[in-house]
Protein backbone atom coordinates (compact mmCIF):
# COMPACT_ATOMS: atom_id res chain seq x y z
CA UNK A 1 0.00 0.00 0.00
CA UNK A 2 1.27 3.56 -0.90
CA UNK A 3 1.80 5.83 1.98
CA UNK A 4 1.87 9.46 1.53
CA UNK A 5 5.10 11.00 3.53
CA UNK A 6 4.41 12.91 7.23
CA UNK A 7 4.32 16.11 5.74
CA UNK A 8 2.38 15.91 2.61
CA UNK A 9 -0.59 14.30 5.17
CA UNK A 10 -3.63 16.36 6.58
CA UNK A 11 -2.42 16.66 10.15
CA UNK A 12 -5.52 16.73 12.40
CA UNK A 13 -3.73 19.24 14.73
CA UNK A 14 -5.17 21.75 17.13
CA UNK A 15 -8.79 23.51 16.09
CA UNK A 16 -7.82 26.47 14.09
CA UNK A 17 -9.84 28.82 16.03
CA UNK A 18 -8.69 32.23 14.36
CA UNK A 19 -10.77 30.56 11.86
CA UNK A 20 -14.28 31.09 13.45
CA UNK A 21 -13.40 33.79 16.45
CA UNK A 22 -12.93 36.14 13.43
CA UNK A 23 -15.92 36.10 11.80
CA UNK A 24 -18.01 36.17 14.72
CA UNK A 25 -16.30 39.32 16.33
CA UNK A 26 -16.60 41.04 12.89
CA UNK A 27 -20.67 39.50 12.75
CA UNK A 28 -20.61 40.54 16.46
CA UNK A 29 -19.29 44.75 15.89
CA UNK A 30 -21.69 44.66 12.65
CA UNK A 31 -25.24 43.21 14.16
CA UNK A 32 -24.55 45.60 17.58
CA UNK A 33 -23.89 48.90 15.45
CA UNK A 34 -27.43 48.46 14.42
CA UNK A 35 -29.09 47.22 17.55
CA UNK A 36 -27.14 49.14 20.19
CA UNK A 37 -24.76 51.75 19.16
CA UNK A 38 -27.19 53.33 16.78
CA UNK A 39 -29.37 54.52 20.41
CA UNK A 40 -25.99 56.08 21.75
CA UNK A 41 -25.10 59.34 19.90
CA UNK A 42 -21.59 58.75 20.89
CA UNK A 43 -20.76 55.20 19.36
CA UNK A 44 -23.28 56.00 16.79
CA UNK A 45 -21.92 59.05 15.38
CA UNK A 46 -18.09 57.84 15.07
CA UNK A 47 -18.78 54.09 14.78
CA UNK A 48 -15.15 53.68 16.05
CA UNK A 49 -15.98 50.62 18.35
CA UNK A 50 -17.84 48.93 16.19
CA UNK A 51 -15.56 49.05 12.93
CA UNK A 52 -12.70 48.14 15.33
CA UNK A 53 -14.83 44.70 16.13
CA UNK A 54 -15.56 44.51 12.57
CA UNK A 55 -12.18 44.87 10.70
CA UNK A 56 -10.17 43.54 14.05
CA UNK A 57 -12.34 40.03 13.36
CA UNK A 58 -11.55 40.21 9.34
CA UNK A 59 -7.93 40.57 10.49
CA UNK A 60 -8.28 37.67 12.62
CA UNK A 61 -9.61 35.69 10.27
CA UNK A 62 -7.08 36.38 8.08
CA UNK A 63 -3.83 35.18 10.66
CA UNK A 64 -5.95 32.36 10.76
CA UNK A 65 -6.07 31.98 7.32
CA UNK A 66 -2.10 32.38 7.14
CA UNK A 67 -1.97 29.63 9.86
CA UNK A 68 -4.11 27.13 8.07
CA UNK A 69 -5.35 27.33 4.44
CA UNK A 70 -8.02 25.21 4.21
CA UNK A 71 -11.72 25.97 3.04
CA UNK A 72 -13.03 26.28 6.65
CA UNK A 73 -10.31 29.60 6.95
CA UNK A 74 -11.20 30.78 3.54
CA UNK A 75 -14.94 30.87 4.33
CA UNK A 76 -14.36 32.48 8.05
CA UNK A 77 -12.23 35.02 5.70
CA UNK A 78 -14.60 35.43 3.40
CA UNK A 79 -17.30 36.18 5.73
CA UNK A 80 -15.70 38.66 7.92
CA UNK A 81 -13.92 40.67 5.38
CA UNK A 82 -17.26 40.88 3.31
CA UNK A 83 -18.70 42.27 6.71
CA UNK A 84 -15.82 44.63 7.10
CA UNK A 85 -16.57 46.05 3.43
CA UNK A 86 -19.84 46.31 3.56
CA UNK A 87 -19.92 48.16 7.03
CA UNK A 88 -16.89 50.42 5.82
CA UNK A 89 -19.10 51.11 2.18
CA UNK A 90 -22.07 51.59 4.64
CA UNK A 91 -20.34 54.44 6.91
CA UNK A 92 -17.96 56.42 4.31
CA UNK A 93 -19.93 56.37 1.52
CA UNK A 94 -23.62 55.38 1.38
CA UNK A 95 -24.88 57.13 4.58
CA UNK A 96 -22.83 60.39 3.17
CA UNK A 97 -24.43 60.43 -0.21
CA UNK A 98 -26.96 63.07 0.38
CA UNK A 99 -27.84 65.65 -2.47
CA UNK A 100 -26.82 68.85 -2.18
CA UNK A 101 -28.71 71.59 -0.13
CA UNK A 102 -28.36 74.49 -2.20
CA UNK A 103 -31.72 75.03 -2.48
CA UNK A 104 -32.41 75.04 1.28
CA UNK A 105 -32.92 78.30 2.96
CA UNK A 106 -30.11 80.16 4.45
CA UNK A 107 -29.37 81.57 7.70
CA UNK A 108 -30.92 85.12 7.11
CA UNK A 109 -33.46 83.96 4.71
CA UNK A 110 -37.19 83.99 4.47
CA UNK A 111 -38.58 80.67 6.07
CA UNK A 112 -40.78 79.33 3.41
CA UNK A 113 -44.50 78.52 4.42
CA UNK A 114 -45.54 75.00 5.99
CA UNK A 115 -49.35 73.96 5.97
CA UNK A 116 -49.26 70.67 6.89
CA UNK A 117 -51.42 67.92 9.35
CA UNK A 118 -50.20 66.83 12.76
CA UNK A 119 -50.95 63.73 14.50
CA UNK A 120 -54.32 64.73 15.27
CA UNK A 121 -55.30 65.35 11.46
CA UNK A 122 -55.69 69.23 12.58
CA UNK A 123 -53.67 71.39 10.06
CA UNK A 124 -50.64 73.35 11.29
CA UNK A 125 -49.21 76.10 9.79
CA UNK A 126 -45.79 77.47 10.65
CA UNK A 127 -47.26 81.38 10.48
CA UNK A 128 -50.21 80.06 13.20
CA UNK A 129 -47.23 78.43 15.20
CA UNK A 130 -44.94 81.33 15.55
CA UNK A 131 -48.37 83.20 16.45
CA UNK A 132 -48.97 80.41 19.20
CA UNK A 133 -45.59 80.65 20.69
CA UNK A 134 -45.98 84.73 20.98
CA UNK A 135 -48.65 84.30 22.62
CA UNK A 136 -46.70 81.27 25.42
CA UNK A 137 -44.02 84.27 25.62
CA UNK A 138 -44.01 88.10 23.60
CA UNK A 139 -40.42 87.49 23.84
CA UNK A 140 -40.30 84.22 21.78
CA UNK A 141 -42.06 83.83 19.37
CA UNK A 142 -39.54 81.58 17.67
CA UNK A 143 -39.89 78.12 16.10
CA UNK A 144 -37.75 75.30 16.08
CA UNK A 145 -38.34 73.08 12.53
CA UNK A 146 -37.07 69.64 12.60
CA UNK A 147 -37.05 67.45 9.41
CA UNK A 148 -35.96 63.89 9.79
CA UNK A 149 -36.08 60.77 8.09
CA UNK A 150 -39.45 59.47 9.60
CA UNK A 151 -40.38 55.90 10.65
CA UNK A 152 -42.20 55.07 6.96
CA UNK B 1 -41.20 73.13 17.78
CA UNK B 2 -42.13 71.32 15.02
CA UNK B 3 -41.06 67.89 13.11
CA UNK B 4 -41.95 67.34 9.81
CA UNK B 5 -41.48 63.75 8.05
CA UNK B 6 -43.47 62.13 4.86
CA UNK B 7 -45.13 59.76 7.57
CA UNK B 8 -49.26 59.52 7.56
CA UNK B 9 -51.26 60.84 10.66
CA UNK B 10 -51.86 57.87 11.67
CA UNK B 11 -48.03 56.54 12.23
CA UNK B 12 -47.07 59.92 14.13
CA UNK B 13 -50.24 59.56 16.05
CA UNK B 14 -48.84 55.81 17.08
CA UNK B 15 -44.88 57.91 17.86
CA UNK B 16 -46.61 60.56 19.46
CA UNK B 17 -48.19 58.19 21.88
CA UNK B 18 -45.06 55.69 22.41
CA UNK B 19 -43.30 58.70 23.28
CA UNK B 20 -45.40 60.76 24.83
CA UNK B 21 -44.48 63.71 22.74
CA UNK B 22 -46.47 66.63 23.03
CA UNK B 23 -45.44 69.26 20.28
CA UNK B 24 -46.75 68.64 16.74
CA UNK B 25 -45.62 65.90 14.20
CA UNK B 26 -46.40 67.00 10.79
CA UNK B 27 -47.28 64.71 8.02
CA UNK B 28 -45.57 65.69 4.53
CA UNK B 29 -46.86 62.27 2.60
CA UNK B 30 -46.27 64.05 -0.35
CA UNK B 31 -43.18 65.65 0.52
CA UNK B 32 -43.90 68.83 -0.91
CA UNK B 33 -43.02 71.31 1.95
CA UNK B 34 -39.86 68.82 2.31
CA UNK B 35 -39.30 70.00 -1.43
CA UNK B 36 -39.92 73.70 -1.13
CA UNK B 37 -37.59 73.86 2.28
CA UNK B 38 -34.59 71.75 -0.22
CA UNK B 39 -34.27 69.36 2.67
CA UNK B 40 -35.40 66.14 -0.18
CA UNK B 41 -33.50 63.30 0.15
CA UNK B 42 -35.25 61.34 -3.21
CA UNK B 43 -35.38 57.55 -4.00
CA UNK B 44 -33.78 57.02 -0.03
CA UNK B 45 -36.93 55.37 1.12
CA UNK B 46 -36.89 51.39 0.85
CA UNK B 47 -38.85 50.67 -2.46
CA UNK B 48 -38.70 54.44 -3.94
CA UNK B 49 -39.52 57.88 -2.74
CA UNK B 50 -38.39 60.68 -1.37
CA UNK B 51 -37.87 61.19 2.33
CA UNK B 52 -36.50 64.14 4.47
CA UNK B 53 -33.31 64.49 5.31
CA UNK B 54 -32.24 65.10 8.92
CA UNK B 55 -32.47 69.24 8.98
CA UNK B 56 -32.67 71.54 11.75
CA UNK B 57 -34.17 75.23 11.37
CA UNK B 58 -34.86 77.96 13.74
CA UNK B 59 -37.07 80.64 12.33
CA UNK B 60 -37.78 83.78 14.39
CA UNK B 61 -40.37 85.60 14.99
CA UNK B 62 -40.66 87.53 11.47
CA UNK B 63 -40.19 84.86 10.20
CA UNK B 64 -36.19 84.88 9.22
CA UNK B 65 -34.04 82.09 10.08
CA UNK B 66 -31.02 82.41 12.23
CA UNK B 67 -29.56 79.05 12.11
CA UNK B 68 -29.82 75.68 10.94
CA UNK B 69 -28.23 72.71 10.57
CA UNK B 70 -27.97 70.16 7.40
CA UNK B 71 -25.67 67.31 7.86
CA UNK B 72 -23.06 65.83 5.71
CA UNK B 73 -24.05 61.96 6.95
CA UNK B 74 -27.19 60.87 7.94
CA UNK B 75 -25.93 58.85 10.14
CA UNK B 76 -25.27 62.17 12.73
CA UNK B 77 -27.46 64.10 13.59
CA UNK B 78 -27.46 67.20 15.88
CA UNK B 79 -27.53 66.56 19.25
CA UNK B 80 -29.96 67.82 21.16
CA UNK B 81 -27.50 69.84 23.68
CA UNK B 82 -26.26 71.87 20.89
CA UNK B 83 -30.06 72.89 20.08
CA UNK B 84 -30.46 73.72 23.73
CA UNK B 85 -27.32 75.80 23.95
CA UNK B 86 -28.16 77.87 20.27
CA UNK B 87 -31.72 78.52 22.01
CA UNK B 88 -30.09 79.41 24.95
CA UNK B 89 -28.00 82.06 23.16
CA UNK B 90 -30.86 82.92 21.22
CA UNK B 91 -33.10 84.27 24.58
Amino acid sequence: MHVLPQHMRASPGPINHAAWVGPVISALGFITYFGVAVRFPDLRDSAVVNLALIVGGAAIAGWGLLRRRNWRSWIGFAAASGLALLFCTYIFFFTRHLPSPDTAPVVGGMAPPIELPDQSGRVVSLDGLRRMSMLDNPDGGRVLLVFYRGFW
Amino acid sequence: MVAVSVDTIEENARLAERLGLEFPILSDVQGNAIRVWGVVHENAKPGGGAIARPAIFLVEPDGTISWRRLTEDYRVRVRPEEILGVLRRAN
